[in-house]
C-alpha cells in the first residue's frame, strides 16, 4: 500500500524554462512586423499615381463606368430610353417601365431614369471618378504629353456625363473636387445654365490637347471630334425650347456653328451600309461613328445584344418590342406615311417600306436566319404560343434587327450567342440632323433641307429628298430623326427639349396582331389598342430620387413631385 | 466528461495533496494555517512538515498507526470500469486518508470498526460506504451530473461549475454524440441555453446552421469565435468534427468571453476533444447508419389548376385567347394524355423517397501514468435525397491527442489532426419548382423533355449531373506540440505552452457540360431533340486555395491556495500569422467532354488569376481568480489585443472582464435549507471587440481586374478605386453586463439557472451607404458609427429523478429558453427619414415594407383610395401611411419581424429503464418571420395554394391577390411589392432529437469477448409544427441586393429528417 511519491528534479528543469520563456519572449518582441501587414492583392496610392500603365487602368475604369444602351444590368436597363419612349415596349411583366409610360413616375420609382442615386446606372461614377482622377494628375510626374491627353479624355468624360445629367434633371450639383470622408457631403443645385456653361468651356479646353484619332487598340477614347460632337449636341439641346423658353437665338447660332465644325474637321463620312453600321462588323469600322462604347464578348463581361433581341423562336429574350406606332412612321419608298400613301395595303403591310425599316425591325414573315419570323397566332414559333420560351415572345408582334448579327445563335450566353456590336455614343449621321434642326431654327431650310437629303440618299437608303418648307419641313425632320436615330436614346430626349411630349408619348401604344388562319395559311392584319400611355406636363425632367432628397436636405425636388 | 480529462492527467504529488486537503478541508482548514517554506526538498520531505505541523497522516508516512485497527483495500473504478487514479478515501470524522494509485487501487490500516469512508473526486459524486466487517471495499464512483463538481472549459483552462462567475453554457459529448448529423452545429441545436442553430438547407457537406450566441448584436458579422482546443477556427473547419471526438462543447456569452478579447463580442465557442486516461488500450467502434427524407416539400399546383391560371393570365395580361380548352383540361384531369396533356409533378419525380447516409468512428483510448493517448478516425458520407442525385458528402477525420510526462514536472503532448472533405454538387441546382406540369420531366417513352428556356432546363436530370458538377475537396492538417511546466521551487507556479500549425488547401473543380433534352411536336408526332447546357461546349474551372497558419501561446500560470484564500492565475502571450493564396485556371470549348481536365479546353480565351492574402495577431492576456471560502468567488479577465487590420495608433485594443459570485448556499444563514445544495448569484461586467471586417481599410488601395476595358473592343486592364480610407477604424466594442442565479436543490431534484444580460455594442464597423450621398464618389469604408442594443434572458431548468439503490427507473429532463432582442440605437441613416422608416429604434434587419391591408375587389374601390402607381382590381392595397393620397416609398413602414428568432428554446429528456434509456430533445424558436416571394408565369409553376386561391377577375374573397410575375421583389409590380402580405410567421417547434438505446447484458458481451455493447436507434427532424405554409421554416433565404430583402421561393435543398440504427461496442 505503500505509496512513495518522490519527485525528482534538477536543475536543468530551470535551464529549460529559461531557454523556452527568453525564446518564446524573443519571438513575441521581436516580430513587431507581425502586425505590420500590407494587403498583397491591391495596390497603393503612392504606387498608382507614378505609374502610367496604372494611371492609365484608372482612366479606362471610368469610361468603362459610362451607361450605355447594351447595359449589361437588370434586363430592363438594356436599351432602356428606346422602352420609355414610343419606339418600344419592354415585356409586361416588366411593369417598371409602364411606371413611367403611364406618367406615374415618383421619387419612389423613376426606374431606368434614375440615373443618380447609383451604384450601378449613375453618371456619378465617371464624373466623381474623373474628379479624382483630376484631382490626383496634380501632382502626378507621368510624362506630360500623356498626362495631358488623359487629362484631356477625363475632363471631355465628365463633362458628358453633366450633360447626360441636365438633360435628365434639369440643374444638379456641380462636384469637380474629390470628397474625402470628413467633408460635408451637403451640396445644392446649380441651374442648368451654370453647369452648360461648365460643359462647354471644359469640352473647348478639352479640345484642344485630344487627337483626332486614336489607333484600334484605344477605339472609345474620346478624340476631338467626340468632344466636338459632345458639344454640338449639348449646344443644340441648349437652344431647344425646354432650356431656352425664350427662343434665344445665340444659343442656335451656338448649336449650329458647333456642329458645323464636326462637319468641318472633314473626318467622318456616312457609311453606306445602314445596316451593318450598328453591327459588330460597322462600329468603329466606319468613318461614320465619333464615339462609341466598343464591347468583347469574348471575355463575358458584356452585353449579350443578340441573347436579348432575338426572337423566343431562337431561345432568345426578345427583351424589347417595336410599337406599331414607329412601324407607322415608316416611309413607303415613295418617301409617304403609310397612312397617307394611297398604295399601301394595310393587309399586306411591310412591303416596299423605307429600306432602313428591314434594317431595324423584324416583322412576321421577315426572312431572318434560316426561316422566316412566325409572330402570327396560332401556333407561330415566335409566338406566345412558340414551342420555345413562349413567354418571350414579342407582345406587338414585333423583334428589333438593329444592332443583331444574324450569324449569332442568340442561343446561349457567350460569343457563340452574341456578337460585340459597338453602342454608339455620337456619329456623323446625327451631327447632320443637329445641324439641319439648328439652321432650321436659324431660318436656313434650304440648309437644312439639304442636310436631311444627306442622310436619305445614303447608299442602301436613297428614299426621296425632301421638299417641304416651312412646319411641313419641321415635321419631314422631326420624322427623319425619329427613323434614321431610331433606338438609339434619341427620341426620349428629342421630344422632351421640343417640349411636344405631353402629346407625342400620350399616344395609345398600339401592337399588330397577325393572325394565321390554320386551314388556308391567310393572314389577317390587325393593329389592336395595347397599352396607355400618359405624359404629364411636370415630366419633362426627371423625378429626384427620395433617398437623394433624404440624404441631402440641400437637394430641391423638381416641380410636379 | 471533462472530468476524466482531469482524472488522467498525471497530477504530481503537490496537485494530489491539495486534493486531499480539499477534500477534508470542510472541517480542518478554517482552523489551521499551514505554511510551508521549502526548497529543494523531496515530497517526503514535504510531507513530513506537512505532518509535523498538522493532524494529518499522509500515506507515505502512516506507518506506525496502521499497525493498529483493520486493514481496508480496493479499487475504485468509473462507470466505464475504467480504474479511477487519484481519488481521495478518507475515513470520516478523521483526517486519516489516502489517494488511490495509478490503478485505482489503495490501502488504508488501522480503521476502526463502524468507520465510514468518504470517496471523492473531482468531477464524480461523493460517496460515502460503511465498512462494516469488509475488509474490501470496491466501488464505483458515478459521475456529478448535476454538475457542482463538474467542470466546464473556460478560455484557457477548466473551473468546477460550483465557482465559475461568468455566463458559461456547456454540453457533454452524449448529448452532442445522440444526433445523427454530419455536422457538428446541427448537433448543438436546443441543447446550450444563449445558443441559436438555424439549419438552412440540408445539402450533404453543406447542411450546417448558422449560429448565434443571443441574438444579434451588431449589423456586421456575428459569427461566433469558436475555439477548438485553444486554437481559434476561422474556417469553419470545427463543423466536421466528429461528434464522438468531442468531450465538450461550451459557450462564453458575457464577460467570460473577454479573454479572447478583439474577436469575443459574439461569443465565443470552445470545443475540447477527447484525451486519453490510464488504461489498457480501449478501442470504441460506433456505426450509424441513417435513412434520410426531406421535411417538407413544397406542393405545386396540377395541371388543370396551372393551364387555368394559364388561360386567365393570357387573356386578362395579354390579350390573347385561352391556351386550353374547356376539353383539354378536362383531359387533364381524366388523365388519358399523359404525352400531351400530363399532369407532371416535377418534386415528385426529383426527390427519392428515402435516401442514406452513414457515420462510422474508432477510437482506441489508452495509456499508463507516463504516456496517455487517443487516437480516432471518423467516416462520414451523405447521398442525395434527389434521384439519381450527385449530390454526395463524403467527410473524413482523424484526430491523435497524445500527452507524455517526461518527468513528473514536465509533461509534454502532441496533437495531430486531419481531415478531408469531399463534396460534390450540380451546377444547375433548381428543384422543380418552376417546372411546367404540362411537361413532364420524361416522356412517356423515357426520354427526358426540356423546360421552356434557352438553357433546355431539366432538374431532373441536371441534379443527376448533366450540365455538368461543381466539387469541392478540403484537406486539412494541424499539429499542436504542447509543454507544460511545474515549477517545482515554487509551488502553483508553472508554465505552458503550444504550438498550433495548421494548413488547409481545398480544390475546387467546376465543370460545365452540355445535354440532350427534347422537345414533343404533337402536330407531327415528333421529339425534337435539343441541346441543352448553360454553355455550348464543356467548359473547366479549376480553383487551388491554400490557407496555412500558425499560433504561439505561452502562459504563466500561478495558483495558490492560503488558509480561506485560493488565488488562480496566468498571464499570457500569443501570436498568430496566416496567409491564403488561391490560384485559379480556366478553359472553356472543350472538344470533348470525355476529359475533364484543363489541357483538354481550348487554348483561346483561357484565364488564369491568382491572389494572395497576410494577416497576423498578437496579444497578451490574463486570467486571475480568487475565492474565499468557495463562498465569494471574483475573477478578472484582461486582454490586450494587436490586429493586423487597423492602422498603427488603433491597433491595440484593451478588453476587461469581471465577474463576481456569492454562493450563498456556503452561508451559515441559509444552513437550515438542508434540500439547498447550491445557490449562486453571480454578476459580470465586461468589454469585448469584433473586428471582423475587411483589413486594411486605412489606405487608400486600388484593385485591379485584368479583363474589364472595352476600349478597342480589347481587354485591357481596369483600376477600380478601393475604399476611401478610414484612418480612424478599429474595433466595435461589445458592453456586456450579465446577472445570474445558479441553483441546485434535492441532489439533482431540481437546478435552475437564470441570466440576465444586456449588451451594448458600440463603435459598430458599418458602411455609411445610406447616408453619404453618392456623388460623392466615395467608396466607403467601414467606420466605427453604430449603437445597438441586446437585452434579454436564458432560463434553463433540469430535473432528475433521485438515484436510489435498486430502483430500475431513472429519468432526468432539462429544458431551456433563450430571448434576445437588439435594438439599433444609432446606425448611419439619413436623418431627414420619417420615423417609421427608421432604422434607429428598430431591430437588425427590420425591413421597410409595405403595410398591406387588403385586396382590391371593384374598381370602386381602387379610384377611391390612395393607390400604388399601375393598381388594378385584384392588386394589394397598401396603407397610406404619410396620408398623402398616393402610395409611394414613403409609405413603407420599418417592420421589426427578422429572420433570425427572438426566442429560441430546447428541452430535452432522458428515461432510462434498466438497459433501455430514451433521449428526446425538441427544439424551436419565436419571434421569427420569412419573406416568402414565388412568382408564377405562363410556362412555370406556382405553389398550388397560391395559384388556386389566387385572385380571379370577380373574385370577391380570394385569398391571395394578382400573382406576381417576377421572382425577387420591389420591381414595380403592384403585388409584388415588398409587403407585409407575404411575410411569414416561422416560428416552429421541431422534435429535433430522439435516441432510443439498448446496454446489451454482459453475459452476452462478454462471450463476444466485449466490454460493452449499446445498440440503439435514433432520428433527427422527426416532426415540426410550424404556422409556415409552405416550406421548412428554417429554409433557405435567398438574397435580392436590388430589393434590399431576403426572400424565400422554397428553391432550395430541404432540410433532411433522419433515421437512423447505429451500434457501439467497446473493448
Amino acid at each position: 500500500m505503500k505509496k512513495n511519491i518522490s519527485i525528482t528534479y534538477n536543475h536543468k528543469n530551470w535551464s529549460v524554462l529559461y531557454l523556452i520563456l527568453s525564446l518564446s519572449i524573443l519571438l513575441i518582441t521581436s516580430c513587431e512586423n507581425v502586425l505590420e501587414k500590407t494587403p498583397i492583392d491591391s495596390f497603393s496610392d503612392g504606387a498608382v499615381w507614378g505609374d502610367e500603365a496604372l494611371t492609365e487602368a484608372f482612366a479606362n475604369t471610368v469610361y468603362k463606368s459610362i451607361p450605355f444602351g447594351f447595359q449589361q444590368l437588370h434586363g430592363w436597363r438594356f436599351m432602356p430610353y428606346a422602352n420609355m419612349s414610343d419606339e418600344c415596349n419592354s415585356r409586361n411583366s416588366g411593369t417598371n417601365i409602364q411606371i413611367i409610360i403611364q406618367g406615374n413616375a415618383s421619387p419612389s420609382y423613376s426606374g431606368p431614369m434614375d440615373v443618380w442615386s447609383g451604384p450601378l446606372w449613375s453618371y456619378w461614377e465617371p464624373i466623381s471618378q474623373a474628379n479624382k482622377f483630376l484631382d490626383k494628375m496634380k501632382l502626378s510626374t507621368i510624362d506630360q504629353g500623356l498626362k495631358d491627353r488623359l487629362t484631356a479624355e477625363m475632363r471631355a468624360v465628365r463633362a458628358y456625363s453633366y450633360f447626360k445629367f441636365i438633360s435628365h434633371y434639369g440643374g444638379v450639383p456641380l462636384i469637380t473636387k474629390p470628397f474625402s470622408l470628413d467633408d460635408d457631403f451637403k451640396v445644392a443645385r446649380n441651374s442648368y445654365d451654370e453647369i452648360m456653361n461648365f460643359i462647354i468651356l471644359e469640352l473647348d479646353e478639352s479640345i484642344k490637347f485630344l487627337p483626332l484619332d486614336y489607333d484600334a487598340a484605344n477605339d472609345g477614347r474620346v478624340t476631338k471630334g467626340a468632344a466636338m460632337a459632345i458639344k454640338a449636341r449639348a449646344l443644340l439641346y441648349a437652344a431647344s425650347p425646354l432650356n431656352n423658353p425664350e427662343n434665344t437665338r445665340a444659343k442656335w447660332q451656338a448649336a449650329a456653328d458647333a456642329s458645323k465644325a464636326v462637319i468641318d474637321l472633314n473626318q467622318y463620312k456616312l457609311y453606306d451600309n445602314y445596316k451593318v453600321l450598328f453591327t459588330q462588323a460597322g462600329g468603329y469600322n466606319t468613318q461614320e461613328v465619333i464615339w462609341g462604347r466598343p464591347q468583347n464578348m469574348n471575355v463575358e463581361v458584356e452585353s449579350r445584344v443578340e441573347r436579348l433581341l432575338f426572337p423566343n423562336g431562337w431561345l432568345g429574350f426578345a427583351h424589347s418590342h417595336p410599337l406599331q406606332n414607329l412601324i407607322d412612321d415608316f416611309e413607303t419608298t415613295k418617301g409617304l406615311l403609310p397612312k397617307v400613301d394611297p398604295g399601301y395595303e394595310p393587309q399586306n403591310p411591310y412591303v416596299n417600306r423605307d429600306p432602313r425599316f428591314y434594317a431595324t425591325i423584324l416583322y412576321d414573315g421577315a426572312p431572318f436566319k434560316n426561316r422566316t419570323i412566325e409572330s402570327f397566332t396560332p401556333g407561330g414559333l415566335d409566338s406566345p404560343d412558340g414551342i420555345e420560351s413562349a413567354w418571350n415572345a414579342s407582345e406587338t408582334s414585333y423583334y428589333i434587327r438593329k444592332f443583331v448579327d444574324e450569324s449569332k445563335c442568340g442561343c446561349t450566353d457567350g460569343p457563340d450567342g452574341s456578337s460585340s456590336p459597338t453602342w454608339i455614343w455620337f456619329r456623323y449621321g446625327e451631327v447632320l440632323l443637329n445641324y439641319a434642326e439648328a439652321m432650321y431654327k436659324l431660318g436656313d431650310e434650304a440648309t437644312c433641307r439639304e442636310y436631311i437629303n444627306k442622310i436619305r440618299s445614303r447608299p442602301g437608303v436613297n428614299m426621296p429628298p425632301v421638299t417641304e418648307s416651312g412646319a411641313a419641313l419641321w415635321n419631314r425632320l422631326v420624322q427623319e430623326r425619329r427613323i434614321e436615330l431610331v433606338f438609339e436614346e434619341h427620341r426620349f430626349f428629342d421630344v422632351r427639349r421640343w417640349k411636344t411630349a405631353t402629346e407625342v408619348f400620350s399616344q395609345n401604344r398600339m401592337r399588330m396582331k397577325v393572325n394565321k388562319d390554320p386551314g388556308t395559311g391567310k393572314k389577317t392584319y390587325t393593329v389592336q389598342f395595347f397599352q396607355p400611355a400618359k405624359f404629364n406636363d411636370w415630366n419633362y425632367l426627371a423625378p429626384i430620387p427620395q433617398e437623394v432628397i433624404d440624404q441631402n436636405s440641400l437637394i430641391t425636388q423638381n416641380p410636379g413631385y | 466528461m471533462l472530468s476524466k480529462l482531469i482524472r488522467i492527467m498525471k497530477l504530481t504529488g503537490f496537485l494530489i495533496f491539495v486534493a486531499l486537503v480539499q477534500a477534508t478541508a470542510s472541517v480542518y482548514s478554517q482552523t489551521t494555517l499551514l505554511s510551508l517554506n521549502m526548497k529543494n526538498s523531496s515530497l517526503k520531505e514535504v510531507f513530513r512538515e506537512i505532518e509535523k505541523q498538522s493532524e494529518f497522516q499522509l500515506s507515505s508516512a502512516v506507518e506506525a498507526a496502521q499497525q493498529q485497527g483493520r486493514k481496508i483495500t480496493g479499487k475504485v473504478t468509473d462507470q466505464t470500469g475504467a480504474s479511477l487514479p487519484g481519488v481521495s478515501v478518507v475515513v470520516k470524522g478523521t483526517t486519516t486518508g489516502v489517494i488511490t494509485d495509478g490503478d485505482g487501487n489503495y490501502s488504508l490500516s488501522g480503521i476502526p470498526a463502524n468507520a465510514t469512508l468518504q470517496f471523492s473526486f473531482v468531477g464524480m459524486k461523493m460517496q460515502e460506504i460503511a465498512v462494516g466487517n469488509k475488509t474490501t471495499v470496491n466501488l464505483v464512483l458515478a459521475e456529478e451530473t448535476i454538475g457542482l463538481e463538474e467542470v466546464v472549459a473556460i478560455g484557457y483552462g477548466t473551473q468546477r461549475k460550483a465557482t465559475v462567475t461568468g455566463s458559461v453554457a456547456s454540453t457533454d459529448d452524449e448529448m452532442v454524440k445522440r444526433s445523427p448529423t454530419a455536422s457538428l452545429s446541427n448537433s448543438l441545436s436546443g441543447l446550450l441555453p444563449g445558443l441559436t442553430a438555424i439549419n438552412r438547407s440540408g445539402e450533404p457537406g453543406q447542411n450546417i446552421s448558422e449560429i448565434y450566441i443571443r441574438g444579434q448584436s451588431t449589423t456586421g458579422d456575428t459569427n461566433p469565435l469558436v475555439v477548438v482546443d485553444g486554437i481559434p477556427d476561422e474556417t469553419g473547419a470545427w463543423q466536421r468534427i466528429n461528434q464522438n471526438e468531442i468531450e465538450q462543447v461550451s459557450i462564453l456569452k458575457d464577460a467570460s468571453a473577454a479573454i479572447y478579447g478583439a474577436r469575443a463580442a459574439n461569443g465565443v465557442i470552445l470545443i475540447t476533444t477527447k484525451r486519453g486516461g490510464i488504461s489498457k488500450p480501449t478501442f470504441n467502434y460506433t456505426y450509424n447508419q441513417g435513412f434520410t427524407q426531406p421535411t417538407r416539400l413544397p406542393e405545386m399546383a396540377n395541371s388543370w389548376e396551372f393551364a387555368d391560371y394559364v388561360n386567365q393570365y393570357r387573356e386578362t395580361m395579354q390579350n390573347l385567347p385561352p391556351m386550353y380548352s374547356k376539353e383539354q383540361i378536362q383531359i387533364m384531369k381524366d388523365g388519358t394524355d399523359q404525352l400531351n396533356y400530363p399532369n407532371a409533378d416535377w418534386i415528385g419525380t426529383i426527390f427519392k423517397d428515402v435516401s442514406t447516409q452513414s457515420m462510422q468512428n474508432l477510437n482506441i483510448r489508452g495509456g499508463t501514468e507516463k504516456a496517455r493517448y487517443s487516437m480516432s478516425g471518423s467516416y462520414a458520407h451523405e447521398n442525395s435525397m434527389v434521384r439519381n442525385g450527385i449530390h454526395e458528402y463524403s467527410g473524413y477525420t482523424m484526430r491523435s491527442n497524445i500527452d507524455v510526462d517526461i518527468t513528473k514536472n514536465i509533461k509534454f503532448g502532441l496533437d495531430i489532426n486531419g481531415g478531408m472533405d469531399d463534396r460534390i454538387r450540380p451546377v444547375l441546382g433548381n428543384f422543380g419548382t418552376e417546372g411546367s406540369p404540362l411537361i413532364p420531366a420524361f416522356f412517356p417513352n423515357g426520354l427526358p423533355a426540356s423546360l421552356p428556356g434557352d438553357i433546355g432546363e431539366n432538374p431532373a436530370i441536371n441534379l443527376a449531373g448533366q450540365g455538368g458538377y461543381i466539387s469541392d475537396k478540403i484537406y486539412r492538417t494541424s499539429l499542436k506540440p504542447s509543454f507544460s511546466i511545474n515549477i517545482p521551487q515554487v509551488k502553483g507556479l508553472g508554465v505552458e505552452g503550444y504550438f498550433s500549425f495548421r494548413n488547409e488547401f481545398t480544390e475546387n473543380k467546376n465543370w460545365r457540360d452540355t445535354w440532350t433534352v427534347y422537345n414533343y411536336d404533337s402536330a407531327n408526332d415528333k421529339y425534337v431533340k435539343k441541346k441543352g447546357g448553360e454553355v455550348s461546349k464543356p467548359d473547366l474551372e479549376e480553383i487551388f486555395n491554400k490557407r496555412k497558419d500558425y499560433l504561439v501561446h505561452l502562459r504563466i500560470k500561478y495558483d495558490k491556495k492560503f488558509g480561506n484564500h485560493e488565488l488562480t492565475s496566468f498571464v499570457a502571450a500569443e501570436q498568430a500569422e496566416g496567409e491564403y493564396r488561391s490560384i485559379t485556371a480556366y478553359r472553356k470549348d472543350f472538344l470533348s467532354p470525355a476529359i475533364e481536365e484543363l489541357f483538354a479546353g481550348s487554348g483561346e480565351n483561357m484565364v488564369a488569376d491568382g491572389t494572395r492574402r497576410e494577416w497576423g495577431r498578437q496579444n497578451i492576456f490574463g486570467r486571475v481568480t480568487y475565492n474565499y471560502k468557495g463562498k465569494y468567488l471574483f475573477e478578472t479577465n484582461l486582454r490586450y489585443d494587436g490586429s493586423y487590420a487597423f492602422p498603427k495608433n488603433k491597433r491595440w485594443g484593451f478588453f476587461p472582464g469581471f465577474s463576481i459570485g456569492w454562493r450563498l448556499s456556503e452561508e451559515s444563514f441559509l444552513d437550515g435549507l438542508t434540500h439547498l445544495d447550491n445557490l449562486k448569484l453571480r454578476a459580470s461586467y465586461g468589454q469585448m471587440g469584433n473586428d471582423q471586417i475587411s483589413p486594411f481599410q486605412y489606405l487608400p488601395m486600388y484593385n485591379l481586374s485584368p479583363i474589364g476595358s472595352h476600349l478597342g473592343g480589347g481587354t485591357q486592364a481596369i483600376l477600380k478605386t478601393g475604399v476611401a480610407p478610414n484612418e480612424k477604424i478599429t474595433w466595435e466594442v461589445a458592453e456586456n453586463s450579465n446577472i445570474g442565479l445558479d441553483a441546485a436543490l434535492w441532489e439533482g431534484g431540481l437546478g435552475f439557472t437564470i441570466d440576465v444580460f444586456k449588451q451594448k455594442r458600440s463603435n459598430i464597423l458599418t458602411a455609411r451607404s445610406t447616408e453619404v450621398p453618392y456623388y460623392t464618389g466615395l467608396v466607403l469604408p467601414d467606420e466605427n458609427v453604430g449603437i445597438i442594443e441586446n437585452k434579454g434572458f436564458e432560463v434553463s431548468l433540469s430535473h432528475r429523478s433521485k438515484a436510489s439503490a435498486g430502483s430500475d427507473f431513472s429519468y432526468s429532463f432539462s429544458g431551456n429558453v433563450s430571448y434576445a432582442k437588439n435594438k439599433i440605437i444609432n446606425i448611419s441613416e439619413p436623418q431627414d427619414m420619417p420615423d417609421y422608416q427608421k432604422a434607429e429604434g428598430s431591430m437588425i434587419g427590420a425591413q421597410l415594407l409595405y403595410d398591406a391591408i387588403g385586396i382590391f375587389r371593384t374598381q370602386a374601390q381602387v379610384d377611391s383610395n390612395p393607390v400604388f402607381p399601375g393598381t388594378v382590381v385584384g392588386d394589394l392595397q397598401y396603407r397610406d401611411v404619410n396620408k398623402d393620397g398616393i402610395i409611394n416609398a414613403a409609405d413603407r413602414v420599418r417592420q421589426n419581424k427578422g429572420n433570425i428568432p427572438e426566442i429560441s428554446f430546447g428541452f430535452n429528456t432522458t428515461l432510462t429503464y434498466k438497459r433501455i434509456s430514451l433521449f428526446a430533445n425538441f427544439t424551436g424558436q419565436e419571434l421569427a418571420w420569412t419573406y416568402i416571394h414565388k412568382h408564377a408565369r405562363t410556362t412555370q409553376n406556382s405553389l398550388r395554394d397560391l395559384l388556386i386561391n389566387r385572385y380571379v377577375p370577380g373574385s370577391m374573397d380570394s385569398k391571395y391577390p394578382i400573382i406576381p410575375q417576377e421572382d425577387g421583389v420591389g420591381e414595380g409590380e403592384v403585388s409584388g411589392m415588398p409587403s407585409t402580405f407575404w411575410l411569414q410567421n416561422a416560428a416552429f417547434l421541431r422534435f429535433k432529437t430522439l435516441q432510443i438505446q439498448y446496454t446489451m447484458p454482459e453475459n452476452i458481451i462478454s462471450r463476444l469477448g466485449l466490454s460493452s455493447m449499446m445498440l440503439f436507434v435514433n432520428g433527427n427532424n422527426l416532426f415540426t409544427l410550424t404556422g409556415m405554409k409552405w416550406y421548412d421554416p428554417e429554409g433557405t433565404p435567398v438574397s435580392d441586393s436590388a430589393a434590399g430583402i431576403g426572400y424565400s421561393t422554397g428553391n432550395f435543398y430541404p432540410q433532411t429528417k433522419i433515421y437512423n440504427i447505429g451500434m457501439n461496442i467497446t473493448f
